[in-house]
């Protein structure tokens, strides 16, 4: 009986012993907290080039969408994540509410820029106090510099795409903080750049990610064509002050990339994921998001074969472009008569025979070395002669163009002082479609008056936010309404 | 330490007073629960004792005298004494309200006795009609409990819900107990085999389950598995059950199109040289895409028919399976020990033809000993191997249900190719040119496989120190091992070209889930004069495992080679997991019996978690209860038993792991901040107050009434933060949600004669749920849950609301403004203009301009919202029933019996995202319907409303389903003649379950919803029908 009474015995003992002991702190293994992420200087320097690369990955990300629809540079009728919403024709109002399923088309921007400034604003803070090491080298003022660069493009890119924003610093007290116009907010961007490039080191490497890093000089030229890209940005027909040092433009401009800032691509950390969505191909044959027909429009220059608007006729099948002159068309486009995805119930103006094979690479561009296609240099000589021409000088800006490498190949003929403004809108459309960060063709229509009738000139700050702040929901778009573009645009 | 050797001296002390001349044993009730306070006397003396809370006693007496063993409402007992030390007696209950229950009280206690209410399915309503799964046998048997199989898939499991939510954005699920083993994650039921359990316990609110703190927010499901009898030859079972499983009826599709037909002819359609002779399919397909029929005013019908042969694609995929289960059970016992094992082989192939059935094998074994007369040791352990087919559900491309419902008819799905194999692209796949696959090609081609092993085991010591102290330890393990796999070979064939799949797939991942829960609890029970007493004392200790390893890689290196290593390494990714919880919980307990007649109980429950955010690692919790048996004072005719009682207790839910973390995802380029930690955040805790009666009459029936009014504070939400907080949200406790709830159940029996018996029970509830705060978080639509947003989180609204476009239905809803009204119709972006004399109500009941009638402009206005000046996003729906009733019937004639189970929910809204896809797709029934009645093809696709949520597809979920029809003839010992001699009892049964559906709803089956939280989110998205079965079984006892 004794032998019974110990078999009780001992384990009672010893689950008195076993649970007494066991601690309630349980540590997250997975994930770590702002002390563990941060408690090294090494991790600093992982945050801050870390956020380098999603500050690119976000510039020619999948948000990148919205705005070429709102640009004509692609169609849908695909309700799908709301890209209808943003290709429909007449425009429609942006659908700024909590209960828009995908309001992310909106508010994606916010959060994703927002971020990235928080993350600058940690190391602005930090290196305001001490100094970071990498290994026994101060990398300090370079890390600064990043910081200063990446809450610069950020603020830039917010002030470019809503029309108001919140300025934040590494010292603001985010709880009295109060929104400020785009001009404004890209002021500060303006200034921060400038900074970053005064503050860069000669020592200074940049990674774009672990494979690919800018030196001081590389990095200067990358940031004077941002801020060159981001001044221009202010310019849209709004209500805040949209005064731009064309000149000022020009001399960044000047001082800004020489070739095309195209970083390879690293396979799921940075690719280009707008392209990859826009250059996806149905079986049949028929783009996912294909070409809108503005371009076949621009390129055949005659609306009598290629129309501002697919024909609601449905006996009606566009011919293939006859306009060969523009050497580029067939490598850039495909013609196909199957529609695909595009739904005649929902508007057969919508409908396209083109579909994109520039950066087609079956399906996938997330695969390490190909082409990310940030800034091109076609890019950089177009801000410059839109910059001259918008400066009143329309024959250098008709040089610009002329000599710029793509246009050069192009086979068109000579860009005139008169044809300027009208080649340039060509030359993004096709040259710079998909080819640069997001909006590009939208920022770029928006300056000239020349998007759509109805089509919002900015986001409204979204409603999520808003609401956060308990301050009503408003928005902008359709005929009419509020801050939306009001002539017949490019059409 | 001190503490320790006062153990050792009561041990020791408590041995050498063991060995005195007595007869001793346990009295437990038919299930093997012990009975307390069971009263063993003498015959023809005053000399008697009762059992203590674990049914053992103790007596002296001499030989040939008789032991009379009695306890209220269980028939007596007689036992002549010989040479016997030990006598085991098992009594039968004469009532439910005497049987005992073991959840949510301290100690062992009669249902008579509760202050609170519990549901209980007994032995013998499981053994009548087995369900087919542990949860399905709850339905229309307790009231306050709904069970939904929200998807068909045979591996999954139907979920419960006990009255209201109480969580805004936490599981819904209760607290899943086996045998007192607290399960992992609330497990699946779908592994406990249904022949093996005795009993099911229910507790449906906080004011009972506060005995489990934290853990039981949601409510209390305990099971019972069966026992073996002590002094009992063995007894064995054989179960053998066998059956088909099939779809309910068809779904409404159309058979027209609105699209130009042209005589059938081959040709070059698709531009491809390498299918130059292509049929056209009776499609105009000159310019290489169907075009719509139009009129000379533009317009376009959707009246048209296919020219050439139709296929029923959807019988192609949904065809009858065969199920089968195959049973085996041992049960037995001696003097001092009994056990039960058994083992089962479930087969359930669903309705999918093209892919492998759901397959489980478990075994089950139960074991206890007296290894001394005060030291008591039980054992149960479950071992579940389980293996299937994951189902895609929602979503569009691969999923099954979407293909089978998508196809246009002209397609063959069946279509093979050149070698023999499924079509991916059947002929005329690109002339509809949709986005959905041949779901019998994806199933030939691809993998999608799980297999489960789970394991599931207790030990269990008792030690009885005297006839007042008890001490128990136990110590639980509940063991998941999960390993889910996915390939696709190379050269497997998408619509569109797929880099990870087209050059092949892998995916594998492992998960490993264990609960290991150990307790201490002491047991004082003792009387004083008139009153009972018992106190509890318990310490219980959790852990909880888990972790998870990943990976996956595309484009193989080498054909036939099927694993990881074989693929290119930079489409490789890995991923693994790991998280533990500790936590702590104490609680005392205090009953208190005056007379039997007056009962008053309270609880303190003190829980310490991991969980809990590490500034707030504690959170109290407690129950009152008091409960008064009017009969024992009053005489009312007719009326054998009433009982009042209240109750009022509180229990809660913990946080979800990581929510209290701050979280910074880091990547192999980058660190960003996640989720903002809160080192505060609490469990929530639910209060509820219960009241009620139950009454006994005319001694046939027996009627429960309940009230209760629950409300959970500090239920924790995700809360958004402003975008310059860098961290995109907290969590935190700031939800507060309210249910009220009443329910009814009427239990009784109509005649009982010799040969023949008819009983019935009824179930009734009805409730609310609101959520009545939400701190400063503004209201917001549940995003993540399928493919539309429609489900509302809004102070002052019904947990269940829908969201969306609402549409016109009278003239009276339209806005005017200076004369003009203002509403938009559905699918526009700007108003039709006009005057309110320019509108009318259609056909169908919507509010159009009445100039567009039958042209492509018709369509619904849409409510606006003069206040904001834009369309309403309104309330267009709640999912939430207006009330439920469950009915089971239990006919004997001879060796005949029926039993049934009906099944009614009445109200409760549905949004069917299936349908208003079809819109889209022009395959819904409607769409003929609308051309047939002169509607122009477009107005299908204004209602469809650019897939936003609308209140068209909302509709009203009623149903009366008929899940259970039973009939069985028994034979005993007696009637089976010469092998009466090999057999005890022979049972044949036949058995449909589901077997009819009565319902206005348009889909498959109004028994449809989000997996999450199907009770609240019922959103018909293409998932998997339900289905179902008929079944015939024979079952041998020796």
């Amino acid at each position: 009986m004794k032998n019974i009474t110990k078999l009780f015995y001992i384990p009672l003992l010893l689950s008195f012993t076993i649970l007494s002991c066991e601690d309630l702190e349980v540590e997250n293994l997975n994930q770590p907290d702002a002390e563990r992420a941060l408690s090294q200087d090494s991790d600093l320097i992982s945050l801050i080039d870390g956020t380098v690369t999603d500050l690119f990955s976000d510039l020619i990300g999948f948000y990148g969408i919205y705005l070429d629809g709102l640009a004509d540079q692609i169609t849908s009728t695909n309700a799908y994540a709301d890209f209808w919403g943003f290709t429909d024709q007449p425009r429609r109002i942006l659908n700024n509410r909590t209960t828009n399923s995908d309001l992310s088309a909106i508010s994606a921007h916010w959060s994703n820029y927002n971020s990235h400034i928080y993350n600058a604003n940690v190391i602005l803070k930090t290196v305001g106090e001490r100094n970071i090491l990498d290994g026994l080298n101060d990398v300090t003022e370079a890390k600064k510099a990043q910081a200063l660069f990446i809450r610069g493009v950020s603020l830039g890119y917010l002030g470019m795409i809503y029309d108001k924003a919140y300025r934040v610093e590494e010292s603001t007290d985010v709880t009295t903080i109060e929104f400020e116009d785009y001009s404004k907010i890209i002021d500060y961007a303006l200034n921060d750049i400038a900074l970053a490039i005064s503050t860069a080191p000669a020592s200074l490497k940049m990674p774009i990610h672990v494979s690919f890093s800018l030196n001081k000089d590389e990095f200067t030229k990358l940031a004077n064509s941002f801020r060159a890209k981001i001044a221009m940005g202010k310019k849209r027909g709004g209500d805040a002050d949209e005064t731009i040092d064309y000149s000022q433009v020009i001399s960044w401009l000047d001082q800004g990339i020489t070739s095309d800032f195209d970083p390879p691509a690293k396979q799921s950390v940075l690719y280009n994921n707008s392209q990859d969505w826009m250059t996806y191909t149905l079986s049949d044959g028929s783009g996912y998001l294909p070409v809108d027909q503005k371009i076949p429009y621009l390129i055949e220059g005659n609306p009598s074969k290629q129309p501002a608007d697919y024909p609601t006729d449905s006996s009606i099948i566009l011919d293939e472009l006859t306009n060969n002159t523009d050497t580029r068309i067939n490598s850039y486009f495909k013609y196909t008569t199957n529609f695909g995805f595009l739904r005649e119930s929902r508007g057969r103006q919508l409908f396209t025979n083109y579909r994109h094979i520039r950066f087609f690479t079956d399906n996938n561009r997330n695969r390490d070395g190909y082409s990310t296609n940030v800034f091109s240099k076609a890019e950089h000589d177009y801000l410059k002669a839109e910059a001259q021409l918008l400066n009143g000088d329309a024959s250098s800006s008709a040089n610009t163009i002329n000599n710029s490498p793509g246009r050069i190949s192009s086979g068109l003929p000579a860009v005139t002082a008169l044809s300027a403004q009208s080649d340039l809108l060509y030359e993004y459309s096709i040259e710079l479609h998909l080819n640069g960060t997001i909006g590009t063709n939208y920022f770029f229509m928006r300056r000239h008056n020349l998007l759509q009738e109805g089509t919002p000139l900015h986001f409204p700050v979204p409603a999520d936010e808003l609401e956060i702040s308990g301050i009503d929901p408003y928005t902008f778009g359709s005929v009419s309404g509020n801050a939306s573009a009001n002539g017949p645009g490019w059409k | 330490m001190r503490y320790y050797k006062l153990l050792s001296v009561t041990f020791l002390f408590s041995i050498i007073t063991w060995s005195q001349n007595i007869i001793s044993g346990t009295i437990t009730d038919d299930s093997g629960m012990p009975l307390p306070g069971a009263t063993v006397l003498i015959e023809g003396t005053q000399d008697g004792v009762s059992s203590d809370f674990d049914g053992n006693y103790s007596i002296e007496a001499i030989e040939g005298s008789t032991l009379i063993f009695s306890f209220i409402g269980y028939g007596a007992q007689e036992i002549l004494v010989s040479d016997q030390s030990e006598i085991n007696i098992s009594l039968s209950a004469d009532n439910l309200l005497d049987e005992v229950v073991m959840t949510g009280v301290a100690i062992g206690t009669p249902v008579r006795n509760l202050g609170f209410s519990i549901g209980k399915v007994s032995s013998k309503a499981l053994d009548e009609v087995p369900a087919g799964d542990p949860a399905s046998a709850l339905r229309g048997k307790i009231s306050g409990v709904r069970i939904v199989q929200s998807s068909g898939n045979p591996s999954s499991a139907p979920e419960i819900r006990l009255r209201g939510s109480t969580s805004i954005s936490g599981s819904q699920k209760p607290l899943i107990i086996i045998d007192g083993i607290i399960s992992i994650n609330n497990g699946s039921l779908r592994d406990i085999a249904v022949e093996d359990i005795e009993t099911i316990e229910v507790i449906k609110g906080a004011a009972g389950s506060s005995l489990y703190g934290s853990l039981a927010g949601n409510g209390v499901v305990q099971i019972i598995t069966k026992k073996g009898r002590k002094n009992q030859g063995p007894k064995i079972s054989l179960k053998h059950e066998a059956g088909f499983s099939g779809i309910n009826g068809n779904y409404p599709l159309t058979l027209n199109h609105p699209y130009k037909t042209a005589p059938v002819a081959t040709g070059d359609w698709d531009n491809d040289p390498t299918t130059p002779n292509t049929s056209n399919f009776g499609f105009d397909l000159t310019s290489g895409s169907r075009v719509l029929n139009a009129d000379a005013n533009g317009n376009t019908f959707f009246t048209n028919n296919y020219q050439t042969t139709t296929y029923d694609n959807p019988k192609s995929i949904f065809t009858d399976q065969p199920m089968q289960t195959f049973t085996g059970s041992i049960s037995s016992g001696g003097e001092n020990y009994n056990y039960y094992a058994s083992f089962q082989q479930l087969e359930q192939g669903g309705i999918l033809e093209p892919v492998d059935p759901y397959k489980r094998q478990s075994s089950r074994v139960n074991f206890n000993i007296d290894l001394s007369e005060k030291f008591n040791f039980s054992f149960t352990s479950n071992y579940v191997k389980s293996d299937g087919f994951n189902i895609d559900e929602q979503g569009q491309g691969a999923n099954f249900f979407y293909g089978a419902l998508v196809v246009e008819p002209f397609i063959n799905f069946n279509e093979k190719d050149p070698a023999g194999y499924f079509a991916p692209e059947p002929k005329g796949y690109n002339v509809q040119a949709s986005n959905f696959q041949n779901p019998l090609y994806v199933a030939d081609y691809s993998t999608f496989d799980f297999s489960a092993i789970r394991f599931l085991s207790g030990v269990k010591g008792t030690y009885d120190f005297d006839d007042f102290l008890t001490i128990n330890v136990e110590q639980t393990i509940d063991r998941s091992s999960d390993i889910n796999k996915s390939y696709f070979p190379s050269g497997f064939i998408t619509p569109a070209p797929n880099a990870q799949l087209n050059d092949g797939f892998i995916s594998e991942s492992r998960l490993e889930s264990e609960a290991a829960i150990s307790s201490l609890s002491a047991n004082y029970v003792r009387s004083f004069d008139d009153f009972k007493t018992a106190l509890t004392l318990k310490y219980l200790y959790e852990k909880r495992k888990f972790s998870s390893m990943g990976g996956s890689g595309y484009d193989f290196i080498a054909q036939g080679v099927i694993n990881l290593e074989n693929t290119v390494k930079e489409n490789q990714t890995i991923n693994s997991e790991i998280r533990e919880e500790v936590a702590r919980n104490y609680f005392l307990n205090l009953d208190i019996d005056y007379k039997d007649k007056i009962i008053a109980s309270g609880l303190v429950r003190y829980d310490q978690s991991s969980l809990f955010g590490v500034e707030n690692r504690s959170r109290i919790y407690g129950r009152g209860t008091a409960a008064y048996i009017l009969s024992e004072d009053f005489d009312i005719d007719g009326i054998d038993f009433l009982k009042v009682r209240a109750s009022y207790g509180t229990s809660g839910n913990r946080p979800n792991w990581y929510a209290q973390y701050e979280t910074f995802t880091v990547t192999t380029s980058s660190i960003t901040p996640g989720v903002l930690g809160n080192k505060k955040l609490l469990p929530s805790v639910t209060g509820e107050l219960e009241i009620g009666f139950n009454v006994n009459f005319l001694q046939k029936f027996d009627f429960e009434f309940n009230f209760s009014d629950q409300k959970t504070k500090d239920d924790f939400i995700l809360v958004p933060l402003p975008g310059v907080a860098g961290f995109s949200s907290q969590w935190q406790n700031v939800g507060e949600i309210q249910s009220t709830y009443y329910e009814a159940s009427l239990n009784g029996s109509i005649f009982e004669k010799e040969n023949m018996s008819l009983n019935f029970g009824l179930v009734f509830d009805t409730g609310t749920q609101v959520i009545t705060d939400l701190g400063e978080v503004p209201a917001y639509t549940r995003s993540g849950l399928g493919a539309v947003d429609i489900f509302r989180v809004e102070k002052d609204k019904p947990y269940g609301t829908m969201y969306g476009y609402k549409y016109a239905t009278s003239l009276d809803q339209l806005s005017i403004e200076n004369g003009e009204v203002l509403n938009v119709p559905a699918g526009a972006s700007s108003t039709a203009g006009g005057a309110i004399s320019d509108y009318s109500v259609n056909e169908y009941g919507y509010v159009i301009k009445t100039s567009d009638k039958g042209s492509s402009s018709e369509s619904p206005m849409m409510i606006y919202d003069e206040e904001k000046d834009a369309t309403a996003v309104t309330e267009i729906g709640n999912t939430n029933p207006k009330f439920n009733l469950g009915f089971t019937t239990d006919f004997t004639y001879k060796n005949f019996s029926f039993y049934t189970v009906l099944d009614y929910q009445n109200g409760g809204d549905i949004y069917n995202y299936t349908k208003q896809l079809l819109y889209f797709n022009e395959r819904h029934s409607d769409l003929g319907i609308f051309g047939n009645s002169g509607k122009e093809q477009n107005y299908a696709q204004n209602i469809y409303n650019k897939s936003d949520a609308n209140s068209h597809f909302v509709e009203e979920g009623s149903y009366l389903k008929v899940r259970e029809i039973s009939i069985a003839y028994n034979l005993n010992k007696s009637d089976l003649g010469f092998f009466g001699n090999y057999l005890d009892q022979l049972t044949l049964q036949v058995t449909g379950r589901n077997l009819f559906t009565f319902t206005n709803y348009s889909g498959w089956d109004p028994e449809v919803a989000i997996s999450t939280n199907p009770t609240n989110f019922r959103l018909d998205e293409y998932s998997y029908p339900n289905f179902r079965s008929f079944s015939a079984a024979i079952t041998l006892k020796f």
